[in-house]
């Protein structure tokens, strides 16, 4: 069995097996491929995609992995062994995944490999364009210091980027300073300017999928919550004008702010059941 | 005539001494009297205010008891006048406050716009009181007796005492607890002159309440003040002295950035002020040296500031270098900041 690591010069040769959101975020300084091949010519049988974690933050490496598969149980002992040197030369200490409940071959696998894995619910949800328009804070008027990015230049949204990083707000972006302003979708991320100056954001990304996912939202000004809500109200109407009501729209709520925030516009609401797990790095 | 009414006559006392602390803290304060900065010119309005109130105020207590007749219209004007000034002056202070801790003039006109309302409707309902007596009627002896709109008024503006509260209680809570402003200084003065205003009303001891709240929080601020660079707004060398002495345990600041600049001028200046990071604080240590003290420590935010100032320096035909620092853990504040000597 021969692993490679997939790049962005070789991520043509993958595409096929891997998930079309995964494969844009392959070339990203912060994402990592591994794909094992039965022979030197032989098409990959199994890929694990795996995103690094607090790089640039006085905490632990840890490593999410966000993409895996295996034809059968020993590619994928063999993939996860592979790839657990890789954490180790990444001095990752803790790595964890949220896979699809029906992922092959997963729970056995990981189990063995030392994750605990379990089924519960995601963290993320998935709700409509339609529904965030029907909602009552889209109704309302926009004040007119929330601009669409595309209005900025790049400088303008490069400061505003440093600006809200220095107020400790990433997002789900561990690489949000590299980010090109094309990532987002200019029409629909928003910013809010005060005095000349960009103090928060709401960063959406249009996956390959066609799935738009807020990847970023926070505000850094004296009313950081109005403003989290106008740009909101903004990017709502926004999206509701450019999409067709059943495009997905995927929140992450991967922080208590994001959690209350969906609790308070979808009660009830619920994410896909899940297969989670963790494990600590360097045994 | 007025020795038969002292309560009157120690009003007229009251007020000059108003006016007369007023006047030293401009005339002995050059920082306040070229008013260079946002914060200085606000405060400065306040005083000014404050001096026209004294004014009006007597003016309007030297009317009571003399003749209703030949003293009516002015008596009116004065007591309008008088009424509108510690609407200004509170709602100055409130706009004072929220400035000097955000240092956001877009912020001021977004989150107050109702109160230029709010106070647009009162100097309206006292013009229309000069011709009505809505709010309040004047009697024989030219005192006034106040109606349910009089009182109205009042609670705008102990409204906008309230709302200076709680701007800095907002403010304390985001910046985790730091001691940084006590509005008790002025706060204590001018809400024990309303009260003595409220149990005597012939007594008006807003003026002298006031006056002695500006000068008490001019003291208190005194020692910021004199850190800060009228021209640019940066703080001066000193500051780090004083920041050295925080508390070995507690870290002041994540990372600290170095720009030099061989040939700095206003647009150096300029520039350093438009990439500041929110919440920040800029120091020059010297002609050429500029200290940048910000919370975060992530190393790409750092790495996008210095790209940003370094490209606008260069298109600007200046030779500026960087360098930064960023703050262990454990490491004390004096420790941190020896590195940028």
């Amino acid at each position: 069995m021969e692993s490679r690591n997939i790049t962005s010069d070789n991520l043509e040769d993958y595409e096929k097996i891997l998930d079309a959101d995964v494969t844009e975020n392959i070339g990203r300084d912060n994402f990592r491929g591994l794909a094992l091949h039965k022979g030197k010519d032989d098409p990959a049988c199994a890929a694990l995609i795996w995103e690094l974690k607090n790089l640039d933050e006085d905490k632990d490496n840890e490593a999410e992995l966000v993409y895996y598969f295996a034809g059968d149980k020993k590619n994928g002992e063999q993939l996860l062994e592979e790839a657990e040197a890789e954490f180790q030369e990444d001095e990752v200490k803790r790595s964890f995944f949220e896979f699809p409940e029906d992922t092959e071959n997963a729970e056995s696998i990981f189990k063995q490999a030392g994750f605990h894995p379990e089924k519960r619910e995601g963290r993320d949800i998935t709700v409509t364009v339609g529904e965030l328009a029907a909602l009552d804070i889209a109704k309302g008027n926009v004040p007119d210091f929330v601009s669409p990015i595309g209005n900025l230049m790049v400088r303008q949204f490069r400061k505003g980027i440093a600006n809200c990083m220095f107020h400790g707000k990433k997002g789900l972006l561990e690489d949000l300073a590299s980010l090109p302003m094309s990532w987002y979708d200019p029409e629909v991320s928003c910013c809010v300017e005060a005095d000349g100056k960009v103090n928060g954001f709401l960063l959406i990304h249009k996956m390959n999928s066609g799935k738009l996912i807020v990847e970023l939202m926070c505000a850094i000004g004296p009313d950081y919550r109005m403003d989290i809500l106008h740009m909101l109200r903004f990017s709502i109407k926004a999206a509701a004008e450019k999409y067709p009501e059943e495009t997905q729209v995927i929140l992450r709520r991967h922080n208590d702010a994001v959690k209350n925030l969906s609790a308070r516009l979808f009660p009830g609401k619920q994410g896909e059941t899940v297969l989670a797990g963790e494990r600590e790095e360097g045994r | 005539m007025l020795l038969e009414h002292p309560l009157t006559l120690t009003t007229l006392i009251l007020d000059g001494a108003a006016i007369l602390l007023m006047l030293c803290l401009l005339l002995f304060s050059g920082h306040l009297r070229r008013h260079k900065r946002m914060e200085g010119k606000l405060f400065f309005f306040i005083c000014v205010l404050t001096i026209l109130f004294a004014v009006v105020n007597a003016g309007s207590h030297a009317m009571h008891f003399r003749d209703y007749d030949t003293w009516i219209v002015a008596a009116k004007i004065c007591r309008t006048l008088s009424d509108i000034a510690p609407m200004l002056i509170l709602f100055q202070w409130m706009v004072f406050v929220d400035y000097t801790l955000y240092k956001s003039r877009d912020n001021l006109l977004r989150r107050y716009k109702f109160a230029f309302v709010l106070i647009l409707l009162c100097i309206v309902m006292l013009i229309v009181n000069l011709f009505t007596g809505i709010a309040y009627e004047f009697d024989e002896e030219l005192f006034t007796h106040a109606h349910v709109p009089f009182y109205v008024m009042l609670i705008i503006e102990y409204l906008f005492l309230l709302l200076s509260f709680f701007v800095i209680i907002q403010y304390r809570v985001r910046n985790k607890g730091q001691n940084f402003f006590m509005i008790f200084p002025f706060a204590i003065p001018v809400l024990a002159g309303v009260a003595l205003n409220d149990i005597h009303p012939e007594l008006g001891t807003f003026g002298i309440g006031t006056a002695v709240g500006l000068v008490m929080m001019y003291i208190f601020m005194y020692r910021g003040i004199a850190l800060v660079d009228e021209d640019t707004g940066f703080y001066k060398a000193d500051l780090l002295e004083l920041l050295k002495k925080v508390p070995a345990n507690s870290e002041i600041g994540g990372t600290g950035i170095v720009f030099t600049c061989e040939n700095a001028d206003e647009k150096i200046q300029k520039i350093l002020a438009d990439n500041k990071p929110a919440d920040s604080i800029m120091v020059q240590l010297n002609e050429k040296d500029y200290l940048l003290l910000a919370a975060g420590q992530r190393e790409s935010a750092i790495k996008i500031l210095i790209e940003c100032v370094t490209e606008e320096a260069e298109e600007a035909g200046l030779k500026i270098s960087s360098r930064y620092e960023r703050q262990k853990k454990g490491e004390s504040s004096e420790e941190f900041l020896k590195k940028f000597e």
